[in-house]
């Protein structure tokens, strides 16, 4: 499913003197269908540059990220033009992290429904399926029509979490989405997160929490500094 | 009178046979001839010094003057009146550099000229009809460039000519312009007919005769050929409508179905209305057609 | 896949020009006045494809050319050099047809909604008229059906449909806009120019209409073009992401690249100062 071979990340940076920051270096890994691959790591070792990439959020200075897409066959995700990889994330390939980013003044359930009406599907059952979504991660239905800027950090998290699995993508990346969030609604996300596993999601994630790592990935990759 | 006898006998006068040049004719007639071949397109010309001011009809009577000829009978009228002031001046001027004969009968003349009517009498392709324009460009209510105009008309960008007739019904509820009715000629150029009153627009199109229109201090010269279709612009629910004057007849003739000047007498202060086209009435009169 | 519209090399000078117009300006020479003849480098060497239901943004400081390249899109402003594709006429560049068929172009494939309405707008003329022009344009006769479409247009973009007789003069400034985005809209058009639209309006206005576009341009597929100085107003809408500084594009990228790992020093300089 997804192959990356050699992969080096080097940031130049010219705003402070011409700076060369290595975000990581030399990685090789490869995560078949349906599997859960949990990156650990301490902090600094790279591990949310390495999902960047992935996603092309950060281009990749060495190396090679090869995907099997569902209709284009094999890419290579470290050189894909940018507007077939803009198509990919609309379709295939998802990410979450723990920052909330959309336009303001949009009720929540629209904001989940989002990817849903940009694939196509009609707008109201969007929403309902926004709502199902909604309902498992337990965000209080009185919330549904409120801004995501007046919530709470673990209501804004699970909004995110809801918005990123609502579509199935095929890939879903997964950077701490689950930072702030107490236990019982973890084991909501945990659950949830199961769930699209058992429909073929392939996952990769970072997780801070030793439980969660334990009981989703079938396997680790461990990096260091 | 013979040819000879005219030609000494304006030449005593001290005037070229029409008063024109022969030169001036020819160009004249030249861009007659274009504004023909392209009809309702205003043919620019180079307009001559007349013996009246622009502005009184000299772009009618440049065209009159270059298109009569010996055997010609003219009639000249002014809002249908042939005894107008000025429709007399004119017609005077025009008899006595050609000789040719006038008359008041629209069924006898060859030639008519004309200022803000369309004789009631059904015209034959024998008659040509000359009218006097004021101001030839229909697109200059929505636009005071000239360069842009004719832009517009190069390229059939008509779209705000639409949106003016538009707002007239927001507006007004319905298309409020009286006089000077926009028309399509052809399915190509919008044309100003003239200040002729909406009764005469559907007497344009596809007539028997030859419309020639002319702006002298324009310098314009544009055209109707015979059987060219003539469309008022309209919207297919607000569509065009000439003048309804109700129930009112001719005070004179009787006539409901002619064009009719509303008329308040001075002493009585009392309204009536009377055929504007003073000739058609007289006939009508006469015959013992009217009331 | 075909792009719906591509820009090679698109080029405008403003002065008369000379050889070393192009070599002596750009981010590199610090400049985009020739220093050999003064001639101003506008926009050069312009290239960009604009996929279907793509928003596409122009970033870039007042100043880089960015208002000059959208308006050449337009045809409002002719080019210097370059050529113009259209999905719809695939092989012909539009900049080499006549005037009637480049206003037909725009008129039924383009819209644009321009920083200033009155650029865009006939202030005195109804705001329902405004929008019904270029259906008028398309040969629609009769007024109940253009008012009614020129209605449910305005209503699309939340505008109080009872003032649609009103003029644009009497409305603020965010109604202005929406009737701008009505307007362009009109025709259904394939592409959809904006340049700086929101600039100047108030946040929470701001806010709306942005919403309100990134739901027109799923329900019209439309594809668009946004120029804008704001990263806010780029992030928000557009899936990539062109830098212009001086006349040249420094970088393109997927906008969330542009913003979090910007590899042109002007990019960074420009990410960084905005937070």
């Amino acid at each position: 499913m997804l192959e990356v071979k050699n992969l080096s990340k080097v940031f130049r940076l010219y705003t402070v003197g011409d700076k060369t920051i290595e975000g990581f270096r030399d990685v090789s890994l490869s995560v078949k269908t349906g599997e859960f691959l949990g990156i650990s790591g301490p902090s600094g070792a790279g591990k949310s540059s390495l999902l960047k990439c992935i996603y092309r959020t950060y281009i990749p200075t060495g190396g090679e990220i090869w995907y099997h897409s569902a209709k284009g066959g094999c890419v290579n995700l470290a050189t894909l033009p940018d507007y077939e990889v803009a198509i990919l994330r609309e379709r295939e390939i998802g990410y979450v992290s723990q920052f909330l980013n959309v336009i303001p003044r949009i009720p929540v359930v629209d904001v989940v429904a989002e990817p849903l009406i940009r694939m196509g599907i009609d707008t109201r059952e969007a929403r309902l399926e926004a709502v199902k979504v909604l309902e498992r991660l337990l965000v209080s239905s009185a919330l549904f029509d409120i801004y995501p800027a007046t919530m709470s950090g673990g209501e804004r998290q699970r909004v995110n979490i809801a918005r990123a699995v609502i579509g199935c993508p095929r890939l879903l990346l997964l950077d701490e989405p689950t930072a702030s969030l107490d236990k019982r609604s973890m084991a909501a996300v945990i659950d949830l997160l199961k769930n699209i596993k058992e429909k073929e999601t392939t996952m990769i994630g970072i997780f801070h929490d030793p439980l969660i790592i334990d009981g989703l990935s079938d396997r680790v990759f461990r990096m260091t500094d | 009178m013979t040819l000879k006898e005219i030609l000494r006998k304006t030449f005593d006068n001290g005037y070229n046979f029409a008063f024109l040049d022969e030169g001036a004719k020819r160009e004249i007639r030249r861009k007659i001839l274009k504004a023909v071949a392209i009809p309702g397109y205003q043919t620019p010309f180079g307009s001559r010094e007349l013996p009246i001011a622009r502005g009184w009809g000299t772009g009618g009577l440049q065209i009159t003057l270059s298109i009569i000829g010996t055997g010609d009978t003219l009639k000249v009228i002014d809002q249908g009146c042939d005894g107008s002031v000025n429709a007399v001046n004119i017609k005077k001027f025009i008899g006595r550099v050609t000789g040719v004969k006038t008359t008041t009968d629209t069924n006898k003349a060859s030639i008519i000229q004309t200022r803000h009517r369309v004789p009631e009498e059904i015209m034959t392709e024998d008659q040509i009809l000359i009218l006097q324009v004021p101001y030839p460009e229909a697109l200059r209510t929505v636009e005071p460039e000239e360069t842009e105009t004719r832009r517009m008309h190069a390229e059939a960008d008509y779209s705000r000519m639409w949106l003016y007739l538009y707002e007239d019904i927001v507006r007004f509820g319905e298309i409020s312009i009286g006089a000077r009715y926009p028309v399509a000629v052809n399915g190509r150029y919008i044309m100003d007919p003239s200040p002729i009153p909406r009764w005469d627009i559907p007497k344009l199109d596809r007539a028997d005769t030859l419309y020639l229109f002319g702006a002298g201090r324009e310098k314009r010269i544009y055209a109707v050929p015979p059987h060219t279709e003539v469309k008022p612009l309209e919207f297919e629910d607000y569509l065009f409508r000439v003048e309804d004057f109700g129930d009112a007849r001719c005070r004179r003739c009787g006539s409901c179905d002619t064009f009719l000047d509303e008329i308040i007498d001075d002493e009585t202060g009392k309204r009536f209305y009377q055929c504007s086209d003073t000739d058609y009435c007289d006939r009508r009169t006469v015959d013992g057609t009217g009331s | 896949m075909a792009p719906v519209l591509k820009l090679k090399n698109i080029t405008r000078l403003f002065g008369k020009g000379c050889p070393s117009c192009l070599e002596s300006t750009g981010p590199d020479a610090d400049t985009n006045v020739c220093s050999h003849c003064g001639t101003v480098v506008a926009c050069a060497c312009v290239s960009l494809d604009l996929y279907h239901d793509e928003i596409l943004g122009i970033m870039g400081e007042s100043g880089s050319g960015k208002s000059t390249l959208l308006k050449t899109l337009h045809f409002d402003i002719a080019v210097s050099s370059g050529e113009i594709y259209f999905e719809n006429c695939a092989d012909i560049n539009l900049l080499t047809m006549s005037p009637f068929e480049k206003r037909r172009i725009r008129n039924f494939e383009m819209g644009i909604v321009y920083q200033n309405p009155h650029l865009g707008l006939k202030m005195e003329v109804s705001s329902g008229g405004n929008v019904a022009e270029k259906l008028l344009m398309a040969g629609w006769k009769n007024i109940d059906k253009t008012r009614k479409r020129s209605r449910s247009l305005l209503r699309e973009t939340e505008f109080p449909v009872g003032r649609m007789d009103e003029p644009p003069k009497n409305l603020s400034g965010g109604e202005q806009q929406r009737v701008q985005i009505a307007r362009a809209l009109s025709s259904n058009p394939k592409v959809l120019f904006l340049d700086e639209m929101t600039t100047g309006l108030d946040l929470s206005v701001q806010a709306r209409i942005l919403d309100m576009l990134r739901s027109l341009q799923k329900r019209f597929h439309v594809s668009m073009i946004v120029v804008s100085h704001d990263l806010g107003v780029i992030r928000l809408l557009a899936q990539r992401t062109a830098v212009m500084k001086y006349g040249r594009v420094v970088e393109l990228g997927l906008t969330d690249q542009i913003l979090e790992d910007p590899r042109h020093p002007y990019t960074q300089l420009l990410v960084n100062s905005e937070l």
